[in-house]
């Protein structure tokens, strides 16, 4: 029991800049989505893609040595479907959750800017898929230029070579990912939808190029389209229909327009109570 | 007062969950793609032939491995996980009703919606390439791929109901077995294909519509056995789901105490 | 024991959070609150009870059957959760008459129940409603509705009082003492003491996973007082003040936290309270404020768990 009314100080406010804000929001959801489902596709997606990369190095005659080699893991139907799974498990409930459990009110009404909340949440789903796409590539490719399977000036062109490849699928799938986020409250719809406008856009395309004989349409599929702009980073011998460059451009600029989509959607959101 | 009056009434509420506003809106999305694709080949003006061929196609390499994963996963795993998650599962198991007609429930409910989306998903695309001058689609084909699509509802849905049962991680789960196990496997040699449940619907299919696109599946089993290993599948992991719920503890998390 | 609800060395864990720890206790007829402060395990204690969990250790029976078991001894028993989620796509009526249907009633028999519950509770009005649009305190009285429509013997009401407003609260209270005064038992969880109190003299008092105390809720009153309060006063001159309570006889205890204030133990404060005016007007005390951190429940709760321990 109090019979004297409270007393407020209204002090000075401390307080960080947005970046550090941002960065808060950014590690907090790269500990959000460290989950054993992650670690575990990642894990997966390492050993398999590494494995890939050891293997071919050490399968091929020295004097054959490329860079075209490191084409193979991009040819291998595990590589499409491990991204997707990564993607799917870091990204489809980064702003769902948040708007299924009415988080994302919490978020937004501190003094914190839409553009900070969505970067930070950008940069971590970002960060996972670039470690999915980069990551085993570049681990493998260090692991035989350790071991002194290729010359240094070799594994160098094919780091960056990953990095390239890997840059322009980060993009596309993390503008996907939370494009499709944003559109629901429940992380399942989202990840269903990840997996099936990818898949459904990739196998459509094929079908139809193939049936109809138009090869444009094949850069409908995202991961053709993966495939080419790896052929021209790696410079490798393919059947494929698409131009690299033309490829990896469409990736990038894809995933930048679902990023502005997410922007646009986020702006629109109202979360309504009980 | 006999078990399904009270089966009844679960599985009615299911579909209903299941067949509803944005959820429903993304199945039938999905479920569409296949006729959009066919009928932008018509569109295209393909020969009849291409695209009677192209509408076969796109149920083997479309409908079966994606469209139909996709949608059992999310009916599937809804099912328990969504009403954990929920908190409202409280309302069933506090019940008389034995946990394991709660299961049964969920499963009919969770199929009837499956083919709810999926028999048209499979069966518009011929239509459409019917109407486009290509024919009718034999009455084999037909049956195959309306056998194949229910049997797979029923195999595929109650490995995804027993998923949502014991993961919170069963959309990963699902994901990983959907596709890399499915998926994968189906790539290697041997005998490994044989422990996907897709073996078995391309084998049906295969076997039943031979000389078509859906044709030229490598199998070493009948159509009967392959339907007997289907509706195995599904009646084991029905069987596990209900006893897995009966010993379950159903609430989301810890609670709030 | 042979109670409605009997708990003998109940344990439930969360990983390494215990829920309940060793809970003892038993339910007996008529209504029966549980009290206990937010996080004592009182949620815990009813998912057991409705079989959503299993013990882990001890031993819990609801009308005589193990909690952990199915059954038809579980149309004896109604369950309120106090959670808010519903079928939020059903209506009201919709909800009802489904869960009765689960439950094996027929069609017919089960939409005539769901009316009379739905009526009981006084959301005719809204019962072709969806139960999304419908408010907190609506959320509430469907539950409750749910809980009773097919008149169980037993009725688990976790929190059901919380977010309904004050005329809505007048109502559920009268609904519930009458059903309680129908013959059928009530176990209803609570954090306000008050509320409880409007309803039933028998509690059980939780916290920490234990039962602490258990009977008349009178006897557990006294059993409070028999422990002296804790009274801190801000005062300009502590010292002076503190010379006039000393001469108080259940003044049991004075000392100077700070520049400005004193705490004084009392064994009876309903009588500290009332002297405390006639103290500034007659003998010209100057008090600016009054503390009792000891009015609440927490506090009620600490005092116990002291006794315990």
């Amino acid at each position: 029991m109090s019979i004297n009314p409270p007393r407020y100080a209204a002090g000075p406010m401390d307080s960080v800049g947005r970046p550090q804000r941002a960065l808060a929001i950014y590690l907090q959801e790269l500990r959000v989505r460290a989950g054993a489902g992650t670690w575990f596709v990642l894990a997966l997606m390492f050993g398999i893609i590494s494995l890939i990369v050891v293997l071919v190095s050490f399968e091929t005659p020295p004097s054959q040595l490329a860079l075209s080699i490191y084409f193979a893991p991009f040819g291998s139907p595990a590589f499409p479907l491990l991204i997707l799974i990564v993607t799917t498990s870091v990204g489809s409930g980064a702003l769902a959750e948040d708007l299924g459990n009415r988080s994302i009110t919490l978020y937004l009404s501190r003094p914190i800017h839409l553009s900070d909340y969505l970067a930070a949440k950008g940069a971590a789903v970002g960060s996972y898929v670039a470690l999915a796409s980069i990551g085993p590539g570049v681990v493998g490719v260090i692991v035989v230029a350790a071991l002194g399977v290729i010359p240094g000036g070799l594994a160098v062109s094919a780091i960056g070579a990953f990095f390239a490849v890997g840059f322009v699928t980060t993009v596309f799938f993390t503008g996907l990912a939370l494009a499709l986020s944003a559109l629901t409250n429940k992380a399942l719809y989202a990840g269903v939808g990840i997996f099936g406008s990818t898949l459904a856009a990739e196998t459509a395309a094929r079908v139809i190029g193939a049936i109809t004989g138009n090869h444009d349409i094949v850069y409908v599929a995202p991961f053709y389209d993966v495939q080419a702009a790896a052929s021209g980073a790696f410079q490798a011998n393919t059947n494929l229909l698409t131009n690299p460059l033309g490829s990896a451009l469409l990736l990038a600029g894809a995933g930048l327009l679902l990023l502005v989509v997410v922007w646009v959607r986020m702006t629109r959101v109202e979360v309504v109570g009980e | 007062m006999n078990g399904m009056d009270r089966v009844l009434p679960i599985a009615g509420a299911s579909v209903r969950a299941s067949l509803r506003g944005v959820r429903l809106i993304g199945l039938a999305a999905l479920g569409s793609i296949p006729t959009l694709v066919v009928l932008a080949i018509v569109a295209a003006r393909s020969p009849a032939s291409s695209v009677h061929d192209a509408a076969q196609l796109l149920f083997v390499s479309l409908t079966l491995p994606i469209v139909m994963t996709l949608v059992t996963l999310v009916l599937g795993v809804a099912q328990f996980r969504g009403e954990i998650e929920d908190d409202t599962l409280a309302y069933l198991t506090s019940r008389s009703v034995p946990r394991a007609l709660v299961a049964v429930g969920k499963y009919l409910g969770c199929v009837a919606a499956g083919c709810v989306i999926l028999l048209p998903t499979a069966m518009l695309p011929l239509a459409v390439a019917d109407a486009a001058g290509a024919g009718p689609p034999s009455s084999e084909a037909t049956i195959a791929i309306a056998s194949a699509v229910v049997l797979g509802v029923l195999a595929y849905s109650a490995i995804f109901l027993l998923l949502g049962l014991l993961s919170s991680s069963a959309l990963i789960l699902g994901l990983i077995f959907g596709f890399l196990w499915e998926g994968l496997l189906q790539l290697l040699s041997g005998t490994l294909p044989r422990l996907t449940v897709a073996y078995y619907l391309h084998s049906l299919v295969s076997l039943e519509t031979p000389g078509g696109p859906m044709s030229g599946y490598t199998t070493v089993f009948s159509s009967g056995e392959a339907v007997a290993v289907l509706l195995g599948v599904a009646l084991g992991m029905l069987l596990m789901t209900a006893a897995v719920f009966r010993y379950a503890e159903t609430a989301p998390h810890r609670s709030s105490a | 024991m042979t109670g409605v609800v009997d708990a003998q060395g109940v344990t439930k864990r969360y990983g390494e959070v215990l829920g309940l720890n060793g809970f003892s206790a038993s339910f007996g007829a008529g209504i029966t609150g549980l009290i206990g402060p937010n996080g004592a395990g009182k949620s815990t204690l009813f998912r057991l009870l409705a079989g959503q969990l299993r013990p882990d250790a001890g031993s819990l029976t609801v009308l005589g059957e193990p909690s952990w078991s199915e059954g038809t001894f579980r149309r004896r028993v109604g369950y309120c959760p106090e959670q808010p989620s519903m079928y939020d796509w059903m209506t009201g009526e919709e909800f009802v008459t489904y869960l009765l249907r689960v439950d094996g009633y027929p069609k017919s028999e089960a939409k005539r129940r769901a009316a009379e519950a739905i009526e009981i509770v006084g959301l005719t009005e809204a019962k072709a409603r969806r139960v999304r649009v419908y408010s907190k305190g609506m959320r509430q009285r469907i539950k409750i509705a749910q809980g009773i429509a097919h008149k169980p013997q037993l009725l688990l009401l976790d929190e059901p009082l919380n977010g309904v407003d004050p005329v809505g609260r007048a109502r559920l209270i009268a609904l519930f003492a009458e059903l309680g005064s129908s013959g059928h038992h009530l176990i209803v969880s609570s954090h306000v003491l008050y509320e409880v109190e409007r309803l039933t003299d028998q509690i059980v008092m939780i916290s920490n996973g234990r039962a602490l105390a258990q009977g008349d809720l009178h006897r557990i009153r006294d059993l409070i007082d028999a422990r002296p309060h804790t009274i801190e006063l801000t005062t300009p001159d502590p010292r002076g003040l503190a010379k006039l309570l000393s001469g108080w006889e259940h003044v049991v205890g004075i000392e100077f936290v700070g520049p400005d204030r004193l705490t004084v133990r009392s064994r009876l404060p309903d009588a500290f309270y009332r002297g405390l005016p006639e103290l500034v007007v007659s003998q010209g005390a100057e008090i600016t404020a009054v503390h009792s951190s000891d009015d609440n429940l927490d506090a009620v709760f600490r005092y116990l768990s002291e006794g315990i321990g």
